[in-house]
């Protein structure tokens, strides 16, 4: 019984505290700013090599075809998604970037597939990749 | 550093003499290639000689052509992994159990045999369906290479 | 008085993890155990063998949730020791951080369900407190609370800068306060005591024998750790002790993880001392060259085991995983005998089972008698969108 005294000061300790919990959605939670989210992708910038496609895990991302472009760009459903983040690694036009946006919870799964609409994709103008790639 | 390797690859292959071939496949790291015969006097002898062995796994993989067999022994004594090795044949995959030698081999044995069919003579109570679903057929062994056919059965 | 058969599991009323025991029991005391193991059995090793070594390194984080850095790095490992790789000093030291990290969380988390275990609802609530200052702290060095992602073929993905270096640091120091308490409890409490002392005994010629690993060995005496044995990663440069207790119960077995966290502590602490400059990882092919690997690491539970069988190209042939609670189950299994019901959820977190890491090879579907496999991709097309 000889750490009763510590339990005590804890106990007075927290009563004179704040309480740690948060009203979560009345008031906003920020995740570490590292925090791997929901991905954000720029139709603009992809050149559809399919690299993200290829490397996703899980295969959450799949490559849809375009016919009136003739060129094809990544379709992510966030169902399959577990935020691996290898698709940003992966993609060397930095098309895909992370954020950290982690509130994703629907009714409906359809609202998950994030595919880019036809009058966004734009024909491919060839570039050089713009960021170092760590697999080859 | 080296110099202790070919040391400690000296005494093993004094050991084990002509019942294996042993090679140095990194540090602490050995392997030891022998038939399906000689595994028991293989462990028996390198318990006397080297001391207090644990079971840490036994890998069984199926090749072209035949079974292969890995005992994965580590030594406390002179901190070294052997990874004892032995082939069966496809038609009639049966190596002998260790599980009299040491215990601790008893689930590793009874596992390789759940899923890739290959019997462990000797083995107290080896049972099918030990890590798969309890109404999965007896001949089914899911990692064989004929399993490997996804969307058919 | 007759024998009786008392199933346990796989809905336990000890632990939130699916397995089944069958205790043959004389009035109070068991004398007979059979465990069947593989209610969650997925089918990891077969579906590692279908997928490339890129998607592999998050198919084996996906093993097991709490010792998921601990599979990262020996997947990483011995990837990479079959490829010939050297990864960068600095990545080195912080694979051990995080690696250090991941082993103070999954030992609070048993510590704590230990004295829930025994009705000991303020400690579990004290070390959970201290496990999620842990978790936020690996939220800030991962990106994630759980799932680190951290490790990768020839490196890790992301670097430290200073500010998550001081919030570690201070962290340390915190934990080793609230830390020196909750162990004085451990060895002084007479709840904790009676509960955990003398109970499961596993006697150091047997655990030998049947093959124990991790904690569970070095609770009866036998000095092995893969960290000092094998030494991997940075834990070449930063020498470790061991800790050992002769007892040989779960009590011994308990006092093993709590020693072992201010061990972690102190190794954090040095590896961020002594943290090298440089690159944190190098470019690596997709494609593997033909051969074999064995790599072995000290998870929480225990010694972890992958070898690989690679036949050239992008995919593994063979994937072998030996995770520590499948090997330290049948070392368990002997304790139960002579013991009481009452001992069971005691013993049995002593161990720290983790049954996720100990059933996974086959993706099996199994309707009807019929077996038959389907990809991820397949069960997309058929039953999704």
């Amino acid at each position: 019984m000889n750490f009763m005294p510590k339990i005590l000061r804890g106990v007075v300790s927290y009563v004179f505290k704040k309480p740690v919990t948060k009203q979560y959605p009345l008031e906003r939670v920020e995740p570490a700013p590292v925090f791997r989210g929901k991905m954000s992708f720029n139709p603009d910038l992809c050149v559809g090599c399919g690299m993200c496609a290829r490397d996703c895990p899980t295969g959450a991302i799949t490559m849809e075809f375009y016919p009136h472009v003739k060129r094809k760009m990544p379709k992510f459903y966030y169902g399959l998604c577990i935020f691996c983040h290898q698709c940003v690694e992966s993609c060397a036009w930095n098309a895909i970037k992370p954020t950290t946006q982690f509130e994703l919870a629907t009714y409906d799964k359809k609202q998950l597939i994030e595919r880019v609409s036809e009058q966004e994709v734009k024909p491919v103008k060839p570039r050089r990749p713009e960021k170092k790639l760590f697999y080859r | 550093m080296e110099r202790k390797g070919n040391d400690l690859l000296d005494k093993l292959t004094g050991i084990i003499g002509p019942l294996g071939k042993v090679e140095r496949r990194g540090p602490k790291r050995y392997y030891v290639y022998t038939s399906s015969e000689n595994i028991k006097e293989i462990v028996n002898k390198l318990l006397k000689e080297l001391g207090d062995c644990y079971i840490s796994a036994i890998t069984g993989v199926e090749l072209e052509d035949c079974f292969r067999v890995y005992y994965h022994i580590w030594n406390f004594t002179e901190s070294v992994l052997l990874s004892i090795i032995t082939e069966t044949s496809k038609e009639k995959p049966e190596v002998p159990s260790l599980t009299d030698i040491i215990p601790g081999a008893i689930f590793h044995e009874n596992e390789a045999y759940d899923l890739l069919g290959i019997k462990f003579i000797g083995h107290p109570n080896l049972r099918k369906n030990f890590v798969l679903p309890d109404n999965s057929p007896p001949d089914f062994f899911p990692l064989r290479m004929s399993q490997s056919k996804r969307g058919e059965s | 008085m007759a024998i009786t058969i008392l199933p346990f599991g796989p809905q336990h009323p000890a632990l939130a993890e699916p397995e089944h025991f069958r205790f043959k029991v004389d009035g109070e005391v068991i004398v007979d155990v059979e465990v069947k193991i593989g209610y969650l059995h997925r089918g990891m090793e077969k579906l590692m063998s279908t997928k490339t070594y890129v998607q592999n390194i998050y198919m084996s984080e996906r093993i097991c949730g709490i010792c998921n850095v601990a599979h990262t790095t020996c997947y990483v490992q011995t990837v990479e020791s079959l490829a010939g790789l050297e990864v960068p000093k600095r990545a080195q030291f912080l694979r051990v951080v995080v690696n250090e990290l991941a082993r103070i969380h999954s030992h609070l988390l048993i510590i704590g369900l230990a004295a829930h275990e025994v009705g000991f609802e303020t400690m579990f609530m004290w070390i959970w407190r201290d496990r999620e200052l842990v978790m936020r702290l690996m939220e800030e060095l991962t990106g994630n609370r759980l799932m680190s992602a951290y490790n990768t073929i020839g490196g890790v993905r992301r670097d430290v800068d200073e500010k998550v270096i001081s919030a570690l640091k201070k962290a340390c120091t915190t934990l080793r306060e609230s830390f020196l308490q909750i162990r004085k409890v451990f060895l002084e409490d007479p709840l904790i005591r009676t509960r955990f002392v003398n109970v499961g005994l596993l006697k150091s010629r047997d655990a030998i024998a049947r093959s124990a690993v991790g904690p569970v060995a070095r609770g009866s005496g036998i000095k092995t750790d893969v960290r000092a044995d094998d030494p991997y990663q940075a834990y070449k440069d930063i020498p470790i002790n061991v800790v050992t207790y002769k007892e040989c119960d779960s009590w011994a077995r308990m006092m093993v993880r709590v020693d072992e966290i201010f061990e972690c502590l102190r190794l954090i602490e040095e590896a961020l001392e002594n943290l090298p400059s440089g690159e944190v990882r190098i470019p690596v092919s997709r494609k593997m060259p033909e051969g074999e690997a064995i790599g072995r690491v000290e998870a929480p539970r225990g010694e972890l085991l992958y070898h690989i069988i690679s036949k050239g190209g992008e995919k593994p042939y063979r994937i072998k995983i030996r995770t520590p609670t499948f090997s330290n189950l049948y070392p368990i299994v002997a304790t139960f005998i002579g013991e009481t019901i009452a001992d069971i959820p005691v013993i049995l977190i002593s161990i720290d089972p983790c049954f996720c890491c100990t059933d996974r090879m086959e993706f099996v579907d199994v309707n009807s008698g019929k077996v038959w496999y389907m990809s991820t991709s397949e069960i997309k097309r058929k039953y999704w969108r």
